[in-house]
């Protein structure tokens, strides 16, 4: 029964045993010795960087037989009693379990009288962010200023639930977290006076988990100890914290870039079988995605590595990878650590997120989307600075969707006869990267060249000027003759039409129109008289006799959106209409 | 019951054994791991061993501690359970352990104190815990269990040893289901399958009769994959939406759409008996459609479960919008050419 914890038996007992915390205990040895010691401390920072640690010190310290001195003996009845905790003069509350005003009232009231034997009569408050408001409030008063012999140390993990009242009576002290390399410094001094055998690696690594809890960090040396017979090696502690290992991750990114979807599976599978955590897995992940990413845009900047270990693997996927991939990967791992915390099959979610960003791969690259785009434009009809405005190519249109040529090897699901679909084919075909789309856009007349003067126009007002864009976007035409922008109404448009009537509207238009082509523009509105058609949204189909209407219809029949619609609700094809050219 | 008899996680139960043979046994342990694995099994046999009055090291369960620690009746094991209709783990609970610590063991050897659900605390309850938590008295131990460990302050999680119990293997589950739980090796092996390596989830699959909300699962992925019409999707979502059983009907839709996804990409699948069904589910199909259905039977699910959307919508949209998925991707080719 004499086993202690190590977290508690390499507790320092004196402020130069304190690991990682200078500045705090330089501040306070300072005080001490010019006898300037404030009357409350506020001690925060997170889990297991030793504020009880530094506020046990500094009571010992004002209590000392032989201080206030820096160097509490730890011999005398003072510094025993509280050690053990046992001090009439030092108090240690928990102010999580002594959270209400009542039991702050009765401190207050204690506090009237003279310490007992000591110095001073000490408050220490741990986990003072429980208090109530009450408490805290009752508090203020004596907090303030208190009887010469009382101090005050509050220590908590949540500053900010602190009142200012409270803050502004303290002296605050901010407990940083405690960087590897000390932890693993102190880790290794442990070992050591325990007489265990543990290797270099091992200890970095428990000093790496203990992300910047020097608690953490020897808890789970104690834990490591207490499962391995001899010597301890790296692979103990990842197994035992159930971290992941370096070349699980290797073996990932390696899966992912190859698209082997049968080793993430295997991948998975192993961890689960194991009893790793999904959620630790993931966030390991994106550790390591972000260093492929650090190693790709600043390979020398090592020392932001966050597994500085080794950087030859992550060459190499630096390589492969475009930095869209790795933000892309990034951004869907986030995702995917978030929605683990809500999913029903965890095992599940996370095959399903690591198979789709394998896949994600596969779309075309940013900039390949634009060199293609790019030379699309370039192949297009002139542009707009060469006088006439290009007539948009009349296409056949039913509700505003273009019948696209390729879409007419996309068979319907529900053909029953037929050639054989070759959907497969169609979706991975590399240059047809709008089928990738997850479902084909509605209204958008996608496909369409949007390298004329209007859409570019109309695509500057949407960030530029939203409202403009709102009116201009509805024209039906445009004609670009010389320095004359002539936009076309719909009459059933017309008061929006004559909103650009307005002086205001109308310079900005201009304004904005010059800006694009370069020269100056003035705008004229027109809105057309025939009001044939009636509630259409533009732009809008005009009735024409052609004499190919029976080829439109047939090439409209076999649009798939089309058909949806037709099997939907039921409905015939009876006219097709062409827009204005 | 002794470490030797517990089911599962096996090197995980032998590092605790040793730790009781060594005399290591920290104060305050954290078991987490999915539900029905067998944590409560352990940190009981944990608090046997530390107060059994046969053996040091191994709890005989026979002897009268055994026994009454078994029944919830010995006086040093204390057992904190989640109650009422929030499902919380009561500050009062916790406040009764934080006060009761402190003295000496009545009978045993050890305080033991069990906290059942350890995420189940509210805020205060949990900020009790921690000075006891870090600095307990000699005599003391804590076994926090959990199945959701990141929902525990880290200021908790930083105070305890953590023992992370994995599921069971498929052929523990069912062993241990057809020895302890009356049920015939088939079935056991379907469950065990089915449940993701927990007893619980096993258990509650055992009293649902399954075959027909499987086949139902297994039909509607079908009908779906080949562009089945509104007329007919949507009374069948309504009709769905009705029984009472939707949400495990969704798990099942979710976990068949994960094995064709699996089978696409060349893993092991779960519903292994309805092979053959989602094999032809998967000929030809795209993988990406697959995994965007699965992601929508997720998305249901926790729609349903966790943000109580009217069921009937919920199930017509899903249906629709897989649907939507063959339409556009073919969910499954194979299907249209019959």
């Amino acid at each position: 029964m004499a086993y202690e914890v190590l977290a508690l038996k390499y507790r320092p007992k004196v402020f130069e045993d304190l690991v990682g915390q200078e500045a705090v205990t330089r501040t306070l040895t300072n005080a001490i010795q010019q006898d300037r010691i404030a009357h409350a401390f506020l001690f925060a920072g997170v889990r297991g960087v030793g504020k009880t640690t530094t506020a046990r010190i500094l009571a010992k310290a004002l209590n000392c037989e032989s201080g206030p001195t820096v160097r509490p003996c730890g011999t005398c009845a003072a510094c025993e009693e509280i050690a053990r905790g046992r001090s009439l003069d030092v108090l240690e509350i928990d102010g999580a379990s002594n959270a209400g005003v009542e039991q702050v009232r009765e401190l207050i009231d204690s506090a009237r009288y003279a310490p007992s034997r000591d110095r001073f009569k000490i408050y220490i408050i741990d986990e003072v962010h429980m208090l109530s408001t009450a408490a805290f409030n009752a508090l203020l008063k004596t907090l303030e200023e208190p009887p010469p012999t009382v101090k005050f140390i509050f220590a908590t993990t949540e500053h900010h639930k602190i009142p200012d009242t409270i803050l502004s009576r303290c002296q605050e002290h901010e407990f940083r977290t405690v960087a590897p390399g000390e932890i693993a410094n102190q880790l290794r001094m442990i070992a050591k006076a325990e007489g265990i055998e543990i290797t270099e690696g091992a200890i970095r690594t428990l000093a790496r988990a203990a992300s910047g809890s020097m608690r953490d960090g020897i808890s789970a040396l104690d834990q490591v100890i207490a499962a391995s017979s001899e010597k301890i090696e790296e692979h103990d502690v990842t197994e035992l914290l159930g971290l992941i290992e370096r070349d699980v991750l290797r073996q990932t990114a390696n899966a992912l870039t190859g698209q082997d979807t049968a080793s993430i599976l295997k991948i998975v599978n192993e961890l689960v079988r194991s009893g790793r955590d999904l959620r630790n897995f993931i966030s390991a992940l994106m550790q390591y995605f972000r260093d492929i990413l650090v190693a790709k845009v600043a390979p020398e900047a090592s020392e932001l590595f966050e597994l500085p270990d080794e950087t030859a693997g992550l060459e190499k996927f630096a390589g492969e990878l475009s930095e869209e991939d790795l933000l892309r990967a990034l951004e869907l791992l986030t995702q995917t650590e978030i929605a683990l915390r809500s999913s029903p099959e965890p095992r599940f979610h996370v095959e399903v997120a690591l198979l789709k960003l394998s896949q994600l791969r596969k779309l075309a690259s940013f900039e390949d989307l634009l060199e293609r785009f790019e030379a699309l434009v370039a192949g297009e009809p002139p542009p707009p600075s060469s006088g006439s405005a290009p007539k948009p190519a009349a296409k056949p249109r039913v509700v505003a969707k273009p019948t696209k040529p390729k879409t007419e090897a996309s068979p319907s699901p529900e053909a029953k006869a037929g050639p054989p679909p070759q959907a497969t084919q169609d979706a991975s075909a590399p240059d047809d990267w709008t089928a990738r789309d997850d479902f084909p856009p509605l209204s958008e007349a996608e496909g369409e060249p949007s390298s004329d003067f209007m859409s570019q126009l109309i695509e500057q007002l949407k960030t530029a000027k939203p409202m403009l864009h709102a009116i201009v976007s509805r024209h039906t035409s445009y004609e670009l003759d010389g320095n004359r922008l002539t936009l076309k109404f719909l009459s059933s448009q017309k008061v929006l039409a004559e909103q650009l009537e307005q002086k205001m509207l109308k310079d900005l238009l201009e304004e904005q129109a010059s800006r694009l082509a370069d020269r100056k523009l003035s705008v004229t509105v027109r809105v057309q008289e025939n009001g044939a058609s009636k509630d259409a949204p533009p732009p809008a189909p005009i009735e024409t006799e052609d004499k190919s209407s029976e080829d439109l219809q047939e090439r409209a029949r076999r649009d798939p959106l089309v058909r949806q619609f037709i099997d939907t609700f039921q409905g015939e094809i009876q006219s097709v209409k062409k827009p204005e050219a | 019951m002794s470490f030797e008899k517990l089911v599962g996680n096996r090197a995980l139960v032998s590092r605790l054994a040793r730790m009781v043979g060594s005399g290591r046994v920290p104060p305050s342990l954290l078991f987490c791991g999915p539900s029905g694995v067998g944590k409560l099994q352990a940190a009981m046999t944990l608090a046997k061993a530390l107060n059994c009055s046969q053996s040091k090291t191994d709890p005989c369960g026979t002897c009268p501690a055994c026994l009454r620690i078994d029944r919830e009746e010995y006086a040093d094991v204390h057992i904190a359970r989640p109650e009422g209709a929030g499902r919380q783990l009561r500050a009062d609970a916790v406040r009764q352990i934080v006060r009761e610590t402190p003295f000496r063991p009545f009978e045993g050897r050890r305080r033991v104190s069990i906290l059942i659900d350890a995420d189940r605390m509210n805020d205060a309850a949990a900020n009790t815990l921690l000075k006891t938590l870090e600095e307990p008295p000699p005599w003391a131990i804590l076994i926090l269990i959990t199945s959701n460990a990141a929902a525990l302050l880290p200021t908790i999680l930083s105070r305890c040893q953590i023992y992370r119990f994995a599921p069971l293997a498929i052929e523990e589950l069912s062993d241990l289901l057809v020895s302890d739980h009356d049920v015939d090796r088939e079935q056991a092996t379907t469950l065990a399958a089915l449940s993701g390596g927990s007893l619980t989830a096993a258990l509650s699959y055992r009293d649902e009769p399954l075959t027909d909300l499987r086949q139902e699962a297994v039909r509607l992925l079908t009908v779906v994959a080949r562009g089945g019409r509104e007329q007919d999707l949507v009374p069948w979502a309504d009709r769905l939406a009705k029984d009472k059983r939707l949400l495990l009907l969704l798990h099942l839709l979710m976990g068949m759409a994960r094995d064709v996804v699996a089978t696409l990409a060349g893993g092991a699948i779960v519903h292994r008996d309805l092979k053959s069904e989602l094999d032809e589910l998967s000929q030809g199909a795209p993988l990406d459609a697959w995994l965007a259905a699965f992601e929508l039977t997720e998305n249901a699910l926790e729609n349903l479960r966790d943000r109580y959307l009217n069921k009937r919508l919920t199930v017509a949209r899903l249906l629709v919008e897989m649907r939507e998925l063959s339409r556009s991707r073919q969910l499954s080719p194979a299907l249209d050419r019959q």
